[in-house]
């Protein structure tokens, strides 16, 4: 007793070096320590090497008049707009791209990754080649494949295609019909999102009533009609549909006008990412287990319908969550763009940065936005994932 | 669209035994109205895209762009009196990847099987035929050579050494070392800038460096990720998760500007490096994510 307590301190100097948590305390702190140190090495060396060419770090740049033209904007923009203006161009050009493309890829990579299980030997043959092809070649590739070979083969605007005078293809790029204003766009769009919403809940009650009472329910369905109506007489008639007319000597007026820098870059990363996709949907169908084919089979369901009512919803919880990585890498491929000059966030960034020399600034701001979209994503697909999750009760 | 599911040739009711072409056809293009709709819209569509195809081939393209600049694809503005360092570092590629092959193979019965005498000749005649690479075909075919020669070798040496596996992932390991002294020079051999590297020679050494460098980081990131000590937790997944967030380019561009910036005065790494870098720094975050992932489906019993 006496003894032990004699050379306490040395005794518990060693209890602490074979104590666990004293271990793993300190490599915290050292592991901190470390990465406090580094950081304050960089940040150090950043302040200097800033002060010394004369530009301390600071958003105050971002209002100043950003002095560069931009080929196309969402927006309106002049010139002598500020800084930030013209990077909220470049973030609108980048959404009108992502947008458009998630859509699109999604339907292409799902009929992709559905013909994989065609009966048909050349659209299974297609499929296959399709994936294999274009997964294995640079998504840059891609971009100048789509801008040089097929977008820039097309005829110039003397000599432009036109499909029954409702759309018009030429070397400057696509015409296609729209409506008169922006707000009139935005309240179809409204409209047609109401309406499938609407038209989901209707046909989900209207399910409901014919399994629980195999009768009725012809109130909802016809509910269902007259939204379907009124959706339908709102998008052709209340939006001012602005048909191109091509002129004489070649060009178009009125309609829409995407850009070929535009159409390449979607064309591209929807092509890229769809194949992606459609090799997550086979993944996710061939993970349904036989059991439910043959089931459904036996109810006397046909092929077609075994597939949207059976294995497909089932599917779905694998399909998910890859889908959510493949829409933010389109997302964050969609900075390839600037190599067709399409003027998105990332080129608009890089001019921004030549012209006022403040790389770490504009890059904070672009990394801002990024991971702000991705996130954006993230946050949507979760919400996905949980409704298609097992209802366990 | 006619779908099937995907185990179909075992629950399937026993086939009606029909053989030929048409037969074939019927089943698998036109077997209803909507397969056989479609096998004609797709038929169309690609006969049209080809013949597009092939007469562009054959009437507007100029294929001879293509050789005259087969030493810029390969190696950019690289000295063209040096090009001997980049055949001599595709021979030391083929020793090493014939030795390899051959060790690898050595319990085989037959190394050159019919199949691979095939494919040897394949290549072979390829160089021989193919416009772009005919001009070189009497280095290339003595590489083809040195791949089959040193698989024999390789063969007989790994069948009396053992461990030569072992001694072959050194060899690649220094070989690296000599293929960085090969083309950037130095060392009593004429230093070449790395602004003369270039093509596919900058593009293998990039992509061979990036890898071997992403996974020492991403491996320390996964395991941080998943450490209990929230403190590295923490590190590890802002990491990830910021670098996931940005794209390549903005990455690879804004790490050749500001790699310098955070470095002290005079310490400026060259391009190239500042880029591979970038490559590593960008590929650790995935790379961390896969181990992760790899980690996680391992059960729990195991440990």
């Amino acid at each position: 007793m006496v003894s032990r307590s004699g050379n306490e301190t040395s005794f518990s100097l060693k209890a602490l070096l074979r104590d666990e948590r004293f271990w793993k305390i300190a490599f915290q702190v050292i592991t901190l320590v470390v990465v406090v140190l580094l950081f304050a090495f960089f940040i150090g060396n950043l302040n200097r090497n800033l002060t010394q060419q004369g530009n301390a770090f600071g958003f105050g740049f971002l209002v100043n008049p950003a002095g560069f033209s931009i080929g196309e904007s969402a927006i309106t923009y002049q010139p002598q707009d500020p800084y930030w203006k013209a990077l909220v161009v470049g973030l609108s050009n980048t959404i009108t791209l992502v947008i458009a493309g998630i859509v699109l890829t999604t339907l292409l990579g799902v009929a992709a990754g559905v013909a994989s299980f065609s009966t048909n030997w050349l659209l299974f043959k297609l499929s296959r080649v399709y994936v294999g092809l274009v997964r294995n070649v640079p998504l840059l590739l891609q971009l100048f494949f789509w801008y040089f070979a097929i977008y820039g083969a097309l005829p110039r605007p003397v000599d432009q295609i036109g499909f029954l005078g409702l759309a018009y293809l030429n070397n400057r790029g696509v015409y296609i019909p729209w409506s008169a204003t922006a707000g009139l766009a935005l309240l179809g769009l409204a409209a047609i999102v109401l309406g499938l919403v609407g038209g989901f809940v209707l046909w989900g009650w209207y399910t409901k009533i014919r399994v629980e009472t195999a009768t009725g329910g012809k109130p909802q369905l016809y509910g269902l009609m007259a939204l379907g109506i009124v959706v339908a007489l709102i998008v052709c008639f209340a939006l001012q549909w602005q048909v191109p007319e091509g002129m004489k000597g070649g060009g178009v007026t009125g309609g829409l006008r995407l850009s070929r820098e535009y159409v390449a870059a979607l064309s591209a990363l929807v092509f890229y990412t769809s194949a992606f996709v459609a090799e997550i949907v086979r993944a996710g169908i061939q993970s349904v287990s036989k059991g439910q084919w043959e089931a459904a089979r036996s109810l006397g369901l046909p092929a077609g319908s075994v597939m949207r009512l059976v294995v497909f919803p089932q599917a779905m919880r694998v399909i998910i969550p890859p889908m959510n990585s493949e829409y933010m890498n389109l997302t964050k491929n969609s900075s390839l763009a600037f190599a067709v000059a399409f003027p998105e966030i990332y080129s608009i960034a890089t001019t921004t940065y030549n012209q006022t020399g403040r790389p770490v600034e504009v890059f904070v701001v672009l990394m801002a936005t990024y991971l702000l979209m991705c996130l954006f994503i993230t946050v949507c697909m979760n919400q996905l994932n949980r409704a298609v999750q097992f209802k366990e009760r | 669209m006619t779908t099937a599911d995907p185990n179909s040739f075992s629950s399937a009711p026993p086939e009606v035994v029909s053989a030929g072409p048409v037969a074939w056809m019927r089943k698998h293009l036109f077997s209803d109205w909507f397969n056989s709709l479609l096998t004609v819209i797709i038929v169309s569509v690609l006969g049209l895209g080809g013949y597009r195809l092939l007469t562009w081939a054959f009437t507007q393209a100029q294929w001879s762009v293509i050789p005259n600049n087969m030493g810029l694809f390969m190696s950019g503005t690289y000295p063209s009196d040096l090009y001997w360092r980049v055949w001599v570092l595709l021979g030391l590629t083929c020793t090493l990847a014939g030795l390899s092959w051959g060790i690898i193979a050595r319990n085989l019965s037959k190394l050159f099987s019919p199949a691979v005498l095939i494919g040897v000749g394949v290549i072979c005649a390829f160089f021989v035929a193919f416009p772009p690479t005919r001009p070189s075909s009497a280095i290339l075919l003595p590489m083809v050579a040195i791949v089959t020669l040193m698989a024999w070798v390789g063969r007989e040496l790994g069948r009396r050494i053992k461990g030569l596996g072992r001694a072959i992932s050194l060899l690649w390991f220094i070989s690296y070392f000599a293929v960085l002294w090969l083309v950037g020079g130095g060392l009593g051999f004429e230093t070449v800038s790395t602004n003369d590297w270039g093509g596919l020679v900058l593009t293998l050494l990039a992509a061979v460096s990036g890898i071997a460098l992403c996974f020492p980081l991403g491996l320390l990131m996964a395991l941080g990720r998943r450490s209990s000590l929230p403190v590295v937790r923490w590190l590890s997944t802002a990491y990830i998760e910021v670098v996931r967030g940005v794209p390549l380019v903005a990455f690879l561009f804004m790490g050749q500007v500001m790699i310098p910036l955070f470095l002290p005065e005079g310490a400026r790494p060259d391009r190239v490096l500042r880029a591979i870098i970038a490559l590593a720094l960008f590929s650790a975050a995935y790379l961390a994510e896969n181990v992760r992932a790899g980690l996680q489906a391992v059960p729990r019993g195991q440990r």
